[in-house]
């Protein structure tokens, strides 16, 4: 019990004052799972999705168990929604775009807008959605792993990963100066709009060279912080050795043994129904026989090109 | 054999045609408390800098002369290497912590060290407890004070056990709460744990209150050097370089200018000197000043 209450006080403590990113101090599993697990999840839904990405059904269901996640971690749904903010133009750009290949536009049709010459059928609308879901869900994973992981963790999780400790701590000196230089935009700003500085004025070109007064001194005040800050660190022994010990250790425990089980028998799964049956390569209709049969194509090659197709749909461009 | 020896010491920054640094010789015994002063832009900083190898590791240029710290020469080793011999704090907190809490930060030297986690966890408890800092301990450095971040980045460098610590004008960014948090520990640092501290810094008075010894630099030369007392009774020098000494030492400056006076030597550094020194003035002056009144 006593653990519990310093755990409390911690969590209190440690809310105080902005500068941790995404970071929100819970008490959950997932807060308690080590990072390099969370990460083991990013990975499994990442390649799920791209063998996966023609199925609705299994995108769905993985936007739905990344749902399930987000709650077990107890984000609140503000924040949660803060990600569909920005993401509504990937949904809408899809809705638009995935129906009007033509390999899409068969089976019954939803709607016709005559002037553009777009045709909407259900199986262009579910392979839409299909593709929302699939950039969705790896933000949503990345979003679980910043939300639950501190700061510190992710230094040392990277140093676990056999690479420089220091790639780690770019992140996490980011974080710890986004205040510092808010702080310092805010003041240039007041001190140069005291000198007679007007920024709104003019044209959109006008309005943008406005601003050229703060950005130069603020970059040469952030030349000079990064100098004094290396200057600092490496007077404290900053790359001294290759390896360095932290405070508080990374455990890779039971739980997360179990968990990075839980999600290689879900990818076994997956492998197991696209290469056995072939499911995810084609779209699904409701109805049947619409559908290129269901064949079992083994073995079936171009999974590389798949996947690199697929990182092409996550950046916008489709290749054929 | 003192624990750091500057011994002829030159130094001028890469493109720039003018030294910074003239022949500097100092030497610092163990425990010293030395305080380093003088106007901007006299190679303060630089002179600190080169106790620690950032000069000229990290700022490259030409430098003649040896720097040895701990019977160690500077030049041999790197920076990391002599941090765990000289801790260097800096003007700016804001730019010194690196970590998301408190604890975090003191850990952060001991850990880039690959001390075993007992170890750090013991340095933690016992800095956190010496700077009565212990209830700060899962805070965020960001909603700290100033003066908390300035003591946290001391903090920080005393989790190596430096036996110099070095300070390059640790309290020029901070209100006066601050800056007597800041000296109150670093008065504490020398006093209580007998370290050896250089400090740059510019309230004349503090210096003049703590210090063992007191350096005066003008364009890049020692120009004084000694006790507060010794260096302030050396008015014409102190004046010549446009110094400003203690307001108790000025007033007493001015009073023995203005009223033509024999003024009793030596003259006040700080506030219970003069009290002495001002008793003596009057009880030399007595009666002649009776003797015009009545006149």
């Amino acid at each position: 019990m006593p653990k519990e209450k310093k755990n409390s006080n911690e969590e209190q403590e440690f809310s105080q004052g902005g500068a941790l990113g995404l970071y929100v101090p819970r008490n959950t599993i997932l807060h308690r799972l080590d990072p390099r697990s969370k990460f083991y999840l990013f990975v499994v839904i990442l390649l799920t999705s791209a063998i996966m990405r023609e199925e609705i059904r299994l995108t769905g269901l993985i936007f739905f168990i990344l749902f399930i996640l987000v709650l077990v971690a107890r984000m609140s749904l503000k924040m949660y929604m803060l990600l569909f903010n920005y993401t509504w133009i990937i949904f809408v750009a899809n809705i638009i775009v995935w129906p009007q290949y033509p390999q899409y536009k068969v089976g019954r049709i939803i709607l016709e807008v005559p002037f553009f010459g777009w045709t909407f059928t259900e199986i262009g609308l579910m392979v839409a959605i299909s593709r929302f879901f699939l950039i969705v869900n790896p933000i949503i994973v990345m979003f679980i792993l910043f939300t639950t992981t501190k700061p510190r963790d992710f230094a040392q999780g990277v140093m676990r990963f056999k690479l420089p400790y220091k790639f780690g701590y770019i992140f996490m000196l980011g974080l710890r100066f986004i205040p510092v230089i808010t702080k310092e935009i805010t003041e240039i700003t007041e001190a140069q709009m005291s000198r007679g500085l007007e920024l709104q004025k003019g044209n959109l070109i006008n309005k943008l060279k406005n601003y050229v007064p703060i950005f130069v001194p603020m970059l040469i005040r952030m030349i000079k912080m990064s100098v004094q800050l290396g200057m600092s660190m490496e007077s404290r022994g900053f790359g001294a050795l290759k390896k360095r010990t932290f405070l508080y250790e990374l455990k890779f425990s039971l739980r997360d043994w179990l968990w990075v089980a839980l999600w290689t028998i879900w990818f076994g799964i997956i492998i197991y129904l696209r290469v056995i049956y072939g499911i995810g390569a084609y779209p699904v209709s409701i109805r049947e026989g619409l559908l290129p049969p269901i064949i079992p194509y083994w073995p079936y090659v171009p999974y590389l090109t798949e996947f690199i197709n697929y990182l092409f749909d996550l950046i916008g461009l489709h290749l054929w | 054999m003192g624990i750091v020896e500057i011994e002829n010491l030159w130094y001028k920054y890469r493109g720039l045609e003018e030294w910074v640094l003239k022949d500097i010789n100092l030497d610092v015994k163990e425990g010293e408390f030395i305080i380093i002063m003088g106007p901007s832009g006299c190679g303060k900083s630089t002179l600190c800098y080169t106790l620690n190898g950032i000069v000229p590791k990290l700022f490259h240029g030409e430098m003649k002369g040896t720097v040895i710290v701990d019977s160690r020469d500077v030049s041999k080793y790197t920076i990391a290497e002599m941090s765990t011999i000289v801790g260097m704090v800096f003007q700016n907190p804001e730019t010194q912590i690196t970590s998301l809490t408190v604890e975090d930060e003191i850990a952060f030297a001991p850990e880039n060290f690959a001390l075993p986690r007992e170890e750090i966890k013991r340095r933690v408890d016992e800095i956190l407890e010496f700077l009565g800092m212990t209830d700060l301990r899962y805070r965020n450095p960001y909603a700290l004070s100033g003066g908390q971040k300035q003591a946290l980045a001391i903090a920080a460098v005393l989790a190596l056990k430096p036996k110099v610590l070095v300070l390059d004008e640790p309290t020029s960014m901070l209100d006066p709460v601050g800056q007597k948090i800041v000296s109150d520990i670093i008065a504490r640092l020398n006093r209580e744990l007998n370290m050896t501290i250089i400090a740059v810094d510019h309230r004349v008075e503090w210096a003049a209150e703590h210090a063992d010894r007191i350096v005066i630099m003008n364009k890049g030369e020692i120009v004084l050097e000694g006790k507060p007392e010794e260096v302030f009774n050396k008015k014409e020098v102190v004046m010549k370089i446009g110094f400003r000494p203690p307001q108790v030492t000025e007033a007493a400056y001015y009073i023995e200018d203005m009223c033509r006076l024999n003024a009793p030597k030596p003259y006040p550094v700080t506030l219970t000197e003069a009290e002495k020194w001002y008793r003596q003035l009057i009880n030399k002056y007595k009666w002649g000043g009776k003797d015009e009144q009545e006149g």
